[in-house]
Order: structure tokens, then sequence, then C-alpha cells
């Protein structure tokens, strides 16, 4: 019992990202309004951003700006290459769902609903 | 003998196609027509630049490049050898084709109209270049996007339906890419770098953890989910039907190929080959290409829209190219590669064809082509031929399964590709079939039309 404690006092982050990406991947599969699959999809981009954060995570650690008192131990800086990736991550997600609103706005204008359903019947009878 | 030599052009190759696009969105702005002669120098230059850098890489030499001046396990390194070069020839190439066809066939727009299209095909070149060229797990996540982002718009421009299609391509593409960037962060957390050699070999080291197995199963099914492999390719036939014709003469030519590129470099090069004998990766992979030959072959054959029955055909074509990289045989992968050509200049022509169809004639089904011969002599020339080289192209596949036992691959495929040898010999007449049905239906339904015409 006292393992299973450990384990989600020590890896408890990993498992809120398992359910956030459980989060995100019910809400794309399921869910029938096109903007809550957008939601749903953030959410899921989002949980892999909160991944990599964690694993670089990194206490008593600083800036990864070279100190000259400190001096240049590896072990007084944070690594920066995560946090750039999900800096870049993050463009790329952002873009994404620019061009994901933009369709959904043609999608609107065009059919006169967001109801992936209804959207479905409307493709089956054109 | 393999020797690397450094040069620019593999940076240069998607860094030009990037400021052509830019200087594309300005131009087209002010004359869409000088826009169009843009993306022609730019793609022409591309394809002649391929071409000699593949002439250079041909006898099994790199051209590597790294940008800023950090060599590359530490910086982001671009290679160019033979594999690389071949794609990114065919990439250029068929990219000058899609420029050069009429926008306003292509694209259903009229040639003064605003709208970057072509600034549009030359991101998507930019970032299948770019997926082409780097030896960086992270940077391939980065023109994944940049080629889908493109692609997306580019569906959308078919219409309402299109719109739809492309949004449903974009949540499954997205979840994908997100897939592969998950097992990047395992990668990168086991490893401690992104370069694929490097991460490689220290993979090597570590192969029989779990944390490297679901790194690998992620980013295959990440890149199996861009690539449209059975079962994953549910986006596919929406999206290549609603596209424009030369949209997805483009998308079905190379964007799936490219990823499918992609799926060779990380099975053949960053996955630690200890991994493959001990987890059935390349099995599935053959399994799921059968799969996805003979669903391809059946729901092909089964459709009356000309470019709905092309796009379920490229979801079998790519289910060969999948059992070509899970065979695991010099040969089998050569059979995958030159599939690839094949059918990037198969399928090219014939969404070709169905634009040029649709816009001089409006007809879309297969059924309504008859007669066409006589009034688009040309264009039906081109779609025989098309259909022919795939006819023609069909021993190379035959080589894929037939010399497969004697060439020493693993026991496991062995038996699965002699499996594969009767599964694929009992579709392989099928499929140039279905892609004669159009021509054939034209055969044999002109006569009564013929008879016709005299009286109208």
């Amino acid at each position: 019992m006292s393992d299973l404690f450990s384990f989600v006092e020590t890896r408890y982050v990993y498992l809120f990202v398992v359910a956030l990406l459980g989060i995100g991947l019910w809400a794309v599969l399921v869910e029938r309004h096109l903007i809550k699959k957008l939601v749903g999809l953030t959410i899921f981009q989002t949980a892999i951003f909160m991944f990599f954060i964690e694993g670089s995570v990194k206490t008593g650690a600083d800036v990864p700006v070279i100190d000259k008192a400190a001096g240049s131990d590896p072990a007084l800086y944070v690594n920066p290459l995560p946090h750039v990736l999900m800096l870049t991550g993050l463009v790329v997600a952002v873009a994404v769902l620019g061009v994901a609103l933009s369709l959904a706005v043609v999608i609107h204008k065009a059919f006169g609903t967001l109801d992936d359903d209804e959207l479905t019947e409307r493709k089956r009878a054109s | 003998m393999i020797t690397e030599s450094t040069s620019q052009l593999p940076v240069l190759l998607p860094a030009g196609m990037m400021i052509a696009a830019i200087v594309a969105v300005a131009t087209g702005a002010w004359r869409p027509a000088v826009a169009r002669w843009v993306a022609v120098v730019a793609t022409a230059v591309g394809t002649v630049a391929c071409g000699i850098g593949l002439a250079q890489v041909i006898d099994g030499q790199t051209l590597t490049a790294t940008i800023g001046g950090w060599a590359a396990p530490i910086g982001i390194g671009y290679r160019f050898d033979a594999l690389s070069g071949f794609i990114a020839t065919l990439v250029c190439f068929m990219g000058l084709l899609v420029v050069l066809y009429p926008p306003k066939v292509g694209f259903g727009l009229s040639n003064d109209r605003g709208m970057p299209i072509h600034a549009l095909v030359l991101l998507l070149l930019t970032g299948l270049l770019g997926v082409t060229m780097t030896a960086d797990l992270f940077n391939l996540f980065v023109f994944l996007e940049i080629y889908s982002i493109a692609a997306y718009s580019l569906i959308a421009l078919g219409g309402p339906l299109a719109a739809l299609a492309a949004f449903r391509y974009l949540i499954i593409g997205t979840i994908g890419s997100s897939l592969y960037l998950l097992g990047v962060g395992f990668v990168y957390f086991t490893t401690g770098t992104l370069s694929m050699a490097q991460a490689a070999d220290r993979l090597a080291e570590v192969a029989d953890s779990p944390t490297v197995i679901a790194a690998v199963v992620l980013m295959v099914v990440g890149i199996a989910t861009k690539m449209a492999l059975f079962p994953l390719h549910v986006w596919l036939p929406d999206a290549h039907s609603h596209a424009p014709p030369a949209g997805a003469a483009l998308l079905a030519s190379v964007q799936v190929k490219v990823a499918a590129y992609a799926l060779i470099r990380i099975t053949f090069e960053v996955v630690p080959p200890e991994l493959l004998d001990e987890f059935p990766l390349l099995t599935i992979l053959t399994v799921f290409g059968l799969a996805g030959v003979m669903f391809g072959s059946f729901m092909a054959i089964r459709q009356t829209d000309f470019k709905r029955m092309l796009a379920y055909s490229t979801v079998a074509q790519l289910g060969y190219i999948g059992i070509g990289i899970g065979l695991d045989t010099p040969l089998a992968l050569v059979g995958a590669l030159l599939l690839v050509l094949n059918h990037a200049f198969m399928k090219g022509t014939m969404f070709f064809v169905a634009g040029s169809v649709y816009s001089a004639t409006g007809r879309k089904s297969i059924e309504a082509f008859a007669g066409l011969g006589r009034r688009m002599p040309w264009t039906m020339v081109g779609f025989t031929v098309a259909a022919g080289v795939d006819g023609r192209a069909a021993p190379h596949r035959r080589v894929l399964f037939q010399v497969l036992p004697g060439a020493g691959c693993r026991r496991r495929c062995q038996r699965l590709g002699m499996g594969g040898g009767c599964g694929g010999g009992g579709v392989q007449p099928a499929h140039p079939h279905v892609l004669f049905a159009g021509s054939r239906s034209h055969l044999v339904q002109t006569r009564p039309r013929r008879r016709r015409r005299p009286r109208v």
C-alpha cells in the first residue's frame, strides 16, 4: 500500500497528464459539437506540453544564463531545451487551432450547424 | 563507402521554398499571375537543385548541413542522401507540375482572384522538403505540422464539403502528430538527445525498456496516421475526393509519400534493431498493410465517383508501401520506393484528368465518362497511359513479394511475405482493373452514343 502511495506521490504529475490525455481524446471522439472537439484537441496537446515541462523540472536550479559568481556547473541551471521545444509546440498548436476555427466558420456559414451528426447527414444528402 | 561532406543544399531547399512562399503571398496580393510564376520558378529551381544533388549523392554519399554553426548532435542537422534526394526530387517535380496546371481548373478559382493558392502550394512543399531533409526528431514534427497546415487549407478550397473534410482531417492529423510528439518526448527523456543518429545509438543500449517500446509505438502510430496507413486512413477518402483536383494530385502523389518516407527513417534509422527483433512492429505494419490493400481495393471498386475511387485506391497503394516497409528486406524497400515513384505519377495524372474532365464537362461519376475519348482525346490518352503505368508497375510489386523468400529476411516476415505474395497475387489483378474501369466503360459505352450523335 505504501508502495502505491509513494508511486502516486512521486509520479502524480504523470497520472495527471494521462488523465488529461484521456479527457482530450474522449472529447475529440465523443463530443458532437465541432468546437467542443477543438477544446478536446487543445486539452490533449496541453497534456503533452505538461509532460515535457514536468520531465525537465529541476529543483534548486536557475534560469539557464551563466552567472559568473555561481560558475558553470550544469546542476545549477535548468535545461532550456524542453521549454524551447514546447514554445515551438505552442506556436504550432495555435496555428493549427487558427486554421481549425476558420474552417469551423466556413462550415457554419455553409451548413448553418456545427453538430457533427447533423453535418454527416447533410453530407449524405448532398 | 559512405562518406559525408558539408553542403548547404539540404537547408537551402526548404528555406528557399519558404522564402518563395512569402514572396508569392506578397506578389499574389498585387498580381496573382506573378505569384504563379514565382511558384513555377521556385519549383523548377528546386527540381534542378534536387536533381544535381541526387546525381552527387547517388553513390552513397551524404551531404550534411548544420544551422547556426552548431554541429549535429547539439544543433539541428540536415542531411541529403540518396533516399531523401529521391523523395525531394519527386516532391519538387510534382510541385512544378501542379503549379503549371491551370489554377482555374486545378483549384476551381479564377486566375485573377487574390487567393494565395500558390503560396499554400509552396508552403506545403516547404514542409515536405523539410521532413525529407531533417535529421532531428523534433524538427520533423515542426515540418509535419507546416505541411499539414498548408494541406488543410488546400483541401478546404474545394467548397463547403471540402471544408468539413479538412476539419475532420485536421482533428485526426493533429492527434497523430501530437502522439508523435509524445513519442519524441519519451525518446528525449530516455536519451537526452533529439538527433536521429545519436538517439538511435543511445536507444540501442536500452532497447528492452518499456519506455522505448512506448516511444516507438507512439511515433509510429503518429506517422502512420499522417501517412493514412490502414486503419488510420479514415480521413483520406473524404479529404482527397473533396479537395480541388490539383490539391488532391499533390496530396496523393507526394504528401502521404513523405509521411511514408518519415516512417522508413524512423523504423530503420531510429528504432534499435534489437527492439525490432523483440517487438513485432514490422509484422504489425505488414498485417495492416495487407489489410489496407484489401480494404482499399475493395472500396475502390465499389465507388461511383471518380475522385473517390482514386482516393480509396491511394489507401490500397499505401498498404503496399506499408508491406514493403514491414517486410524489412532491401528488395522490399526498393519495391516500396518504386511504388512511391510510380504511384506519384499515376495518381497525379489521374487527378489532373479528373480536374480537366470536370471543368470541361462537369462530369464526376465513372459512368458519365463514357464517350469522353471522343470529346477529350488527349486527356483520355493521359488517363490510359497513367492506368497502363500502374499495370506496368505491377511486376515491381511482384518483385517485392516473390524475391523475398530468397532474400534472407527474418523468418516471421518470410512466412508473412509468402502469405502476402498470395494475397497480393489475388488483389493485384483487381487493382489495374479498378483503374481501367473508367476506360473500359468508355470503350463499351461509346457505341450507343455514336449512334445517337448524328440524330442530335
